[in-house]
């Protein structure tokens, strides 16, 4: 006999439906009402806000470009011709703009590769502008010095702080450099290069790490909600799993239980035929609840297998013939009213039983043909199985059917 | 080869590598009261058995798996030779079954079955009836297209029943049971539009042309049929 504790641990490896007493109404199998919504992975989430970050810098960053510094070009390019106008600078400024932004919306830039190529360009660039300006360093036409950073920010979107501050860095030393180097340090002009560097460093900086932050927060949020949604799942995946051990180990009570009191208390004659064959539909019973959840391609032919091998154990010749047919999916309570009456078929048979199956895809018909003798057959335990039986002389004919959704009966 | 007996006991070849078996079958033939079967030849291979005596057989039964060796392949070559073959195995899916009949046998014994089914077996192949038995009855319920009628006679036949107990069971409109001699129509016309369906082999031509002439399909429900052939 198997303990309740070794019934449970095989109840627990798969949350089934609840198991019935056979001859009572089988209840559907236990969906909880409450399971929680599907969250949105912590990466998505993640990577959206990350997106809507790049999004604002770039933005910000063209529209600065053409909107200010287009402007400061053309106007360069009016007064002083072309080749002292920048535009050249402007126009690859332009395409490393683009080929930044370009590059981290596609989730790249994470390597060294991108900030490697675009920031010496950007600061060759920036020393350029302000040796070329016209009206001389941190004047109107030495743009590139302050438009750099933006570029900078894309080119460094996926790469940590510490590298955009060193561009910055590098940017303002450069540029203090030329300031002192063409003799226009003056004391007007150092303090109107550090308000400028402060001023153009201060913005992108906030954009780069308000991006972070608000990206990491998301995160963090995302990370909470699964974390709830998981605790959830695993506390009502407990309760069905706990549900189907308590109403598998009822029903295997229900089945046992009141033959093995009798037997232990004597009311009960195992010289007695009904009584034998009570305990033989009982052992297959149980030996059939103990595969029913195991994971097998045809569940049907693998109960009435064991149902077969029972019987065979009790020294009955059974000839279980491959089935006609694919067997179609079917739920474990359809399954149960096919099989039930062959167990009692079974259990009431002498010497020898032939049982074979008839499946398409809208109908199965599972019979039994045995030297049985059976006064009442079980009654059906599925409405949409039916049943019928015939004795003739001493062999039994036995027959459940069960009709799918998508079928007509004949 | 294969020639119509009637008139004298029926000679089969026997291809069969357990010799429990083959003394089996030979205890069989030897117990029926008519005589009606003798064996010819008998072996563990096929070249062996139909080289000598045995190519004269009006029946070859064959056992699917010899020396451990499947030979489902060697049915139709045997069927378009124009032996009728028998097969006799415990290989009894209705797919290989299904798929042995397709090749052209003429029948397919279940090893498990007894010693009147054996002989009137091999009986009715060796004059061409359309004889069915259980194990067939599940590859024909999903071979070809039947009538209910049909479908239902065949399903209690492989279910185990017999004729009169499958006619009990398929009464008429009326309530009346149907008689032996309907259920058995039902069950030639199911196995004669199989063989319509399956290898074009001289087995089931025979078969079809008796079939035809007995009723119990029209030959414009066989497309190649070909009475000359048969």
């Amino acid at each position: 006999m198997l303990s309740q504790s070794a019934l449970s641990a095989r109840a627990a490896r798969q949350p089934v439906a609840g198991q019935p007493v056979p001859g009572q109404p089988v209840p559907s199998e236990p969906v909880p009402s409450d399971l929680p919504a599907m969250t949105e992975s912590v990466a998505t989430v993640e990577q959206r806000y990350d997106r809507a970050g790049l999004w604002v810098a770039i933005v910000v960053t063209f529209g600065w470009y053409l909107a200010g510094v287009a402007p400061i070009v053309v106007d360069s390019w009016l007064r002083y011709g072309l080749n002292a106008s920048d535009a050249v600078t402007w126009l690859l400024f332009a395409v490393l703009g683009v080929v930044a932004a370009v590059v981290v919306l596609r989730g790249g830039g994470r390597g060294p590769a991108l900030p490697l190529v675009i920031c010496p360009i950007l600061l060759a660039g920036s020393v350029l502008g302000s040796l070329v300006s016209p009206d001389g360093v941190l004047g109107h036409f030495d743009w590139p010095f302050t438009m750099v950073g933006w570029f900078a920010v894309l080119a460094l979107w996926r790469r940590r702080l510490p590298g955009l501050i060193a561009f910055y860095a590098a940017n303002v030393m450069a540029s203090g450099v030329i300031l002192a180097t063409l003799g226009e340090a003056s004391r007007v002009n150092v303090g109107r290069f550090i308000a400028l560097c402060c001023g153009i460093s201060a913005l992108q900086i906030t954009v780069f790490c308000g991006s972070r932050m608000v990206t990491a927060m998301a995160r963090r949020g995302a990370e909470a909600a699964d974390e709830l949604a998981r605790t959830r799942s695993m506390n009502i995946a407990a309760e069905v799993v706990q549900a189907a051990r308590r109403s598998r180990y009822e029903t295997i009570t229900g089945t046992v239980a009141h033959l093995l009191d009798g037997l232990a208390g004597g009311q009960l004659d195992l010289t007695d035929r009904a009584v034998r064959q009570e305990v033989a539909v009982a052992v297959t019973r149980l030996r059939r609840y103990l595969v029913e959840s195991d994971e097998v391609p045809d569940q049907l032919w693998h109960e009435l297998q064991v149902c077969a091998d029972a019987a065979e154990r009790q020294g009955i010749a059974v000839d279980l013939v491959a089935p006609a047919g694919l067997i179609p999916t079917m739920p474990v309570d359809v399954r149960r009213a096919l099989t039930e009456p062959i167990i009692a078929a079974l259990a009431a048979t002498a010497t020898k039983a032939r049982i074979t199956v008839v499946a398409s895809p809208g109908e199965v018909v599972v019979a039994i043909l045995a030297d049985a003798r059976l006064d009442a057959p079980p009654p059906s335990l599925h409405g949409a199985v039916e049943s019928s039986h015939d004795a003739e002389g001493e062999m039994l004919w036995l027959q459940a059917r069960w009709i799918g959704p998508s079928a007509s009966p004949s | 080869m294969a020639s119509s007996p009637l008139d004298r006991p029926i000679r089969i070849a026997l291809i069969e590598d357990t010799d429990v078996v083959v003394e089996g079958v030979r205890a069989w033939l030897a117990a029926d009261p008519q005589g009606r079967v003798v064996i010819v030849a008998a072996g563990d291979s096929i070249e062996a058995v139909l080289t000598g005596p045995g190519e004269s057989a009006d029946v070859v039964v064959l056992d699917l798996e010899l020396d451990g060796t499947m030979v489902t392949d060697r049915v139709a070559e045997l069927s378009d030779l124009g032996y009728r073959v028998v097969v006799f195995s415990v290989h009894v899916k209705p797919l290989v079954v299904q798929a042995v009949m397709n090749a052209g046998a003429c029948a397919f014994l279940d090893k498990r079955t007894e010693r009147e089914q054996f002989v009137d077996t091999v009986v009715a192949v060796a004059q061409d009836w359309p004889y069915v038995t259980p194990s067939m009855a599940g590859g024909l319920l999903q071979g070809v297209q039947l009538s209910d009628r049909e479908r239902q006679a065949l399903q209690y036949l492989f279910q185990g029943m017999d004729r009169d107990s499958i006619a009990r069971r398929l009464r008429k409109p009326d309530g009346q049971p149907l008689s032996a001699t309907t259920v058995k129509t039902y069950i030639e016309r199911a196995r004669a539009k199989f063989a319509a369906v399956g290898r074009p082999c001289r087995s089931n031509y025979a078969l079809l042309a008796r079939c035809v002439e007995d009723g119990l399909i029209r030959p414009e429900q066989v497309d190649d049929y070909r009475p000359g052939t048969a």
